[in-house]
């Protein structure tokens, strides 16, 4: 059984707007990101999974539940974070996840103490006395307060200060250690790099690509930055396969690899090479490099 | 703004030619009419303003129209003064308008002068339906017109100036706008009963409706009265004023005069609930204690108000020769039981309003994502819908309890005795009116999730309420007014509303909560 599974799951919106056919398979006790950039499909996604929206073709599965059909049930496994927190002017924090304990039920006060002293939150404010990073921490309560099998957070660390968000990732380690699931959808990719096993990239409501930050980066992309005795002839560089990104300056070069290096070696030789430093990219160089764009 | 300026300008085009009409079915044309009708009209002016030459189309409209639906038009005036600041800087506009290099006094001035624009639309409209209102009637109004409208408009800035000068006191646009129409509210009744108020009467100079009273140029022979159309302009332009001078030094966000709260131990101790915060439904009534209780003292101090009238009312009544007469051949007509159920007429329309803005709230709790967060919990929708309606019944309940006790408590000031089966049935029928009115709140909400649905939800309503109005004045058959709500409300006091009307009332109630259910269920508007 997998913890998430969807199958040409859609909901379209219009002008280009929406996901589109998406097939993914999520393991139980796996940690999966879901990145792509603003307006991609992220929250739709998610929000499908909650059955807060109805897709227009497909089904996802939520531990081999349903989404549709069985809601409720479903509900009471996961820990979900909104993507755009609610406002609740006039309650407080208290008050607040007061009334959703309740709705959840079986939750352990002693818990949501835990959490708050964790996130060093006031529970006796006004939810609209609270910063934006205060308000956020309010929501990862209710989201980790019932101990859930499955955490569906939508951008979990918007607003938080460093050592929160160092919090939060220790929260997440813990929940992990008891056996949850954690689908986190995010555009900052060291956050995902940081927490995540397996990652999804989707951009305009395509699924993109999906495997482990090593077999994302295989596509074996390096940047190498070369310095030659001599001068390097920029057309053999570029007549190269999988050479592209070409700087020279001088007795320096400078390029972006993909695929397998012997090629390029054996056209430096030429320039009689001095030193050669080759560095693998980051998943954000990874990801401007394939859709040319900031995450 | 638009809806206001057709509805007022559609009401005043409507009303006078309806009451030239029931004029002519009288024997005795006009002047019998107003005869039969003045002290009718006298004995509940606190309610409705004075009457004068009720015999002619501009005194009539004076009183009906231009009585105490410009308590509504300053009401409304007074929502938008309220908003004027308090709605952009709440949701947090103030920071984006400042960056891109709009001064404060760029902001208030501009914004001033839209709702001035907006205003004068209204009041042309009023304007446009009162003359050709007129015309259908036979009368000319065009230049007796001017001055009433511009004394309705006068009065609108008023209530605009005061609930402004409020917001920047208060930190919410709720609180400002409540404060601001209970003082218009307050105001209006002291102007309509200032002859009665002995040493209290002093306080009509204060209340913007006397000097309003004084402008009733639809009245024959009636001059505009400029002093005190001076005194309502010049008193609106102050208020505004000093509103623009404390916004322009307070905090945005913040008040205008504000205490610096000293450190609170951080408690970061988490205690559940034992009651409010264990169904959705208590909760919702949990979140709004103030609103809730200001809605019941409201509505109870209201009729109390009128319950305690009820001996002067059949005392006017009894003076009259003509009305005395009839008071012989049918004993029971003005009976204190008749007066007190006509004169709570009012209150299905305030439990109306009540419903609307609960059915405000439910629009902001989908559009502020609160209904998206308790979707994501384990809850269904079923549940959802039901504990709304559930929630509902149950204020409706408290807003009848508070009408008939305010009832019971005038009656006894008023040294009569009340019915209780009659009290009982009020608050049965307020409580199914809720329903009926909830039900079309929860379909609207489910589907626009924004304060269209409000707008429409109220826009029913007064449909209802002219439905009612018009047919009654017009003698249309009684079917034609069946769909009106408030006809189905019928007058509970004295006796239990026909079976029709409670299964139409608890249907419409059903069918919405059904309706709600599939639009939700069908998904494509349960988020954006």
């Amino acid at each position: 059984m997998y913890a998430i599974s969807t199958s040409a799951l859609t909901k379209d919106y219009g002008n280009n707007r929406g996901i589109f056919d998406l097939n993914l398979e999520v393991g139980v006790g796996e940690a999966f990101g879901f990145i792509g950039p603003n307006g991609a499909g992220k929250t739709t996604t998610l929000r499908l999974f909650m059955d807060l929206i109805r897709p227009d073709r497909g089904r996802a599965q939520i531990m081999g539940l349903d989404t549709q059909r069985d809601g409720v049930k479903l509900r009471r496994l996961v820990g979900f974070l909104p993507g755009e927190p609610p406002d609740y002017p006039n309650q407080t924090g208290q008050q607040i996840l007061d009334l959703l304990a309740h709705l959840r039920g079986e939750v352990d006060p002693t818990r949501v103490t835990e959490l708050a002293q964790l996130f060093d939150l006031d529970l006796h404010r006004k939810y609209r006395e609270y910063s934006h990073g205060n308000k956020q921490k309010v929501w990862l309560i209710q989201a980790f307060m019932h101990n859930p099998k499955l955490l569906l957070l939508d951008e979990p660390t918007n607003g938080l200060d460093p050592l929160m968000q160092q919090a939060f990732r220790r929260l997440l380690a813990e929940s992990r250690e008891r056996g949850a699931t954690v689908f986190l959808s995010s555009h900052l990719l060291p956050e995902v790099q940081e927490t995540c096993d397996r990652i999804g990239v989707i951009y305009q409501g395509a699924l993109r690509r999906v495997g482990s930050l090593a077999d994302l980066r295989t596509g074996n992309i390096h940047r190498i930055d070369v310095r030659t005795e001599n001068e390097m002839d920029r057309a053999r560089l570029a007549a190269l396969a999988g050479v592209t990104d070409i700087a020279i300056s001088e007795h320096r070069v400078q390029c972006t690899l993909t695929g397998t290096m012997q090629p390029l070696l054996d056209a430096l030789q030429t320039a009689r090479v001095l030193s050669i430093d080759s560095s693998e990219l980051t998943l954000e160089e990874v990801f401007l490099a394939q859709y040319g764009q900031p995450a | 703004m638009l809806a206001g300026s057709l509805g007022l300008g559609l009401l005043v085009l409507i009303t006078a030619p309806a009451y030239a009409a029931a004029a002519r079915a009288v024997a005795g044309g006009i002047k019998a009419l107003a005869a039969a009708a003045e002290p009718v009209a006298l004995s509940v002016q606190f309610l409705t303003g004075p009457p004068d030459r009720l015999d002619t189309i501009g005194g009539y409209l004076s009183y009906k129209v231009f009585g105490s639906c410009v308590l509504l038009l300053a009401i409304y005036a007074a929502i938008q003064g309220a908003q004027l600041m308090r709605g952009p800087e709440s949701k947090g506009l103030f920071d984006l308008w400042y960056a891109a290099g709009r001064t404060r006094n760029a902001i208030i001035r501009d914004r001033i002068c839209a709702f001035i624009v907006a205003l004068g639309v209204i009041v042309a409209g009023v304007y446009v339906g009162t003359v050709v209102g007129g015309a259908l009637s036979g009368v000319q109004l065009e230049s007796s017109a001017i001055g009433q409208c511009l004394a309705a408009g006068l009065l609108a800035l008023w209530g605009f100036a005061f609930a402004l000068l409020a917001s920047q006191f208060l930190k919410t646009a709720r609180a400002a706008a409540a404060t601001a129409s209970a003082y218009l509210v307050a105001s209006y009744f002291v102007a309509n009963t200032s002859g009665s108020l002995g040493a209290a009467a002093f306080l009509r100079f204060v209340s913007p409706f006397f000097y309003y009273l004084q402008n009733r140029t639809l009245v024959p022979q009636t001059e505009p009265n400029v002093a005190a159309m001076a005194i309502i302009l010049i008193t609106a332009v102050a208020l505004s004023a000093a509103a623009w001078f404390l916004y322009l030094r307070r905090d945005i966000g913040g008040v205008s005069v504000s205490r610096i709260r000293h450190q609170r131990v951080v408690n970061r101790k988490f205690s559940p609930s034992l009651l409010w915060r264990r169904s959705l439904w208590l909760n919702w009534i949990a979140e709004q204690p103030v609103a809730i209780t200001s809605w019941m003292l409201g509505i109870g101090a209201f009729t109390a108000l009128e319950a305690s009238l009820v001996p002067e009312v059949t005392r006017v009544l009894t003076s009259d020769t003509t009305l005395k007469r009839v008071m012989q051949t049918h004993p029971g007509l003005f009976s204190s039981d008749q007066l007190l159920s006509a004169l709570m007429s009012f209150t299905p329309v305030l439990a109306a309003a009540f419903v609307v803005t609960q059915v405000g709230r439910w629009a902001d709790d989908a559009s502020q994502h609160r209904t998206d967060v308790v979707l994501s919990f384990p809850v269904s929708m079923e549940r959802f819908l039901v504990e709304r309606a559930v929630a509902l019944v149950a204020m409706s309940t408290l807003i009848g309890l508070a009408a008939a006790a305010g009832a019971w408590s005038g009656a006894t000031v008023g040294g009569y005795s009340t019915s209780t089966a009659g009290l009982a049935r009020t608050v049965f029928d307020v409580v199914v009116l809720s329903f009926g009115i909830g039900g079309i709140g929860l379909v609207t909400t489910a589907y626009w999730r924004s304060g269209v649905a409000t707008g429409i939800t109220a826009g029913l309503l007064i449909a209802s309420f002219f439905l009612t109005t018009i047919a009654g004045l017009l003698t249309w058959p009684s079917w034609t007014s069946r769909p009106s709500l408030f006809d189905a409300f019928g007058t509970p006091y004295l006796s239990m509303p026909r079976p029709w009307s409670l299964t139409y009332l608890i249907v419409l109630g059903l069918a919405g909560l059904a309706a709600a259910y599939l639009v939700m269920r069908q998904g494509r508007r349960i988020s954006v």
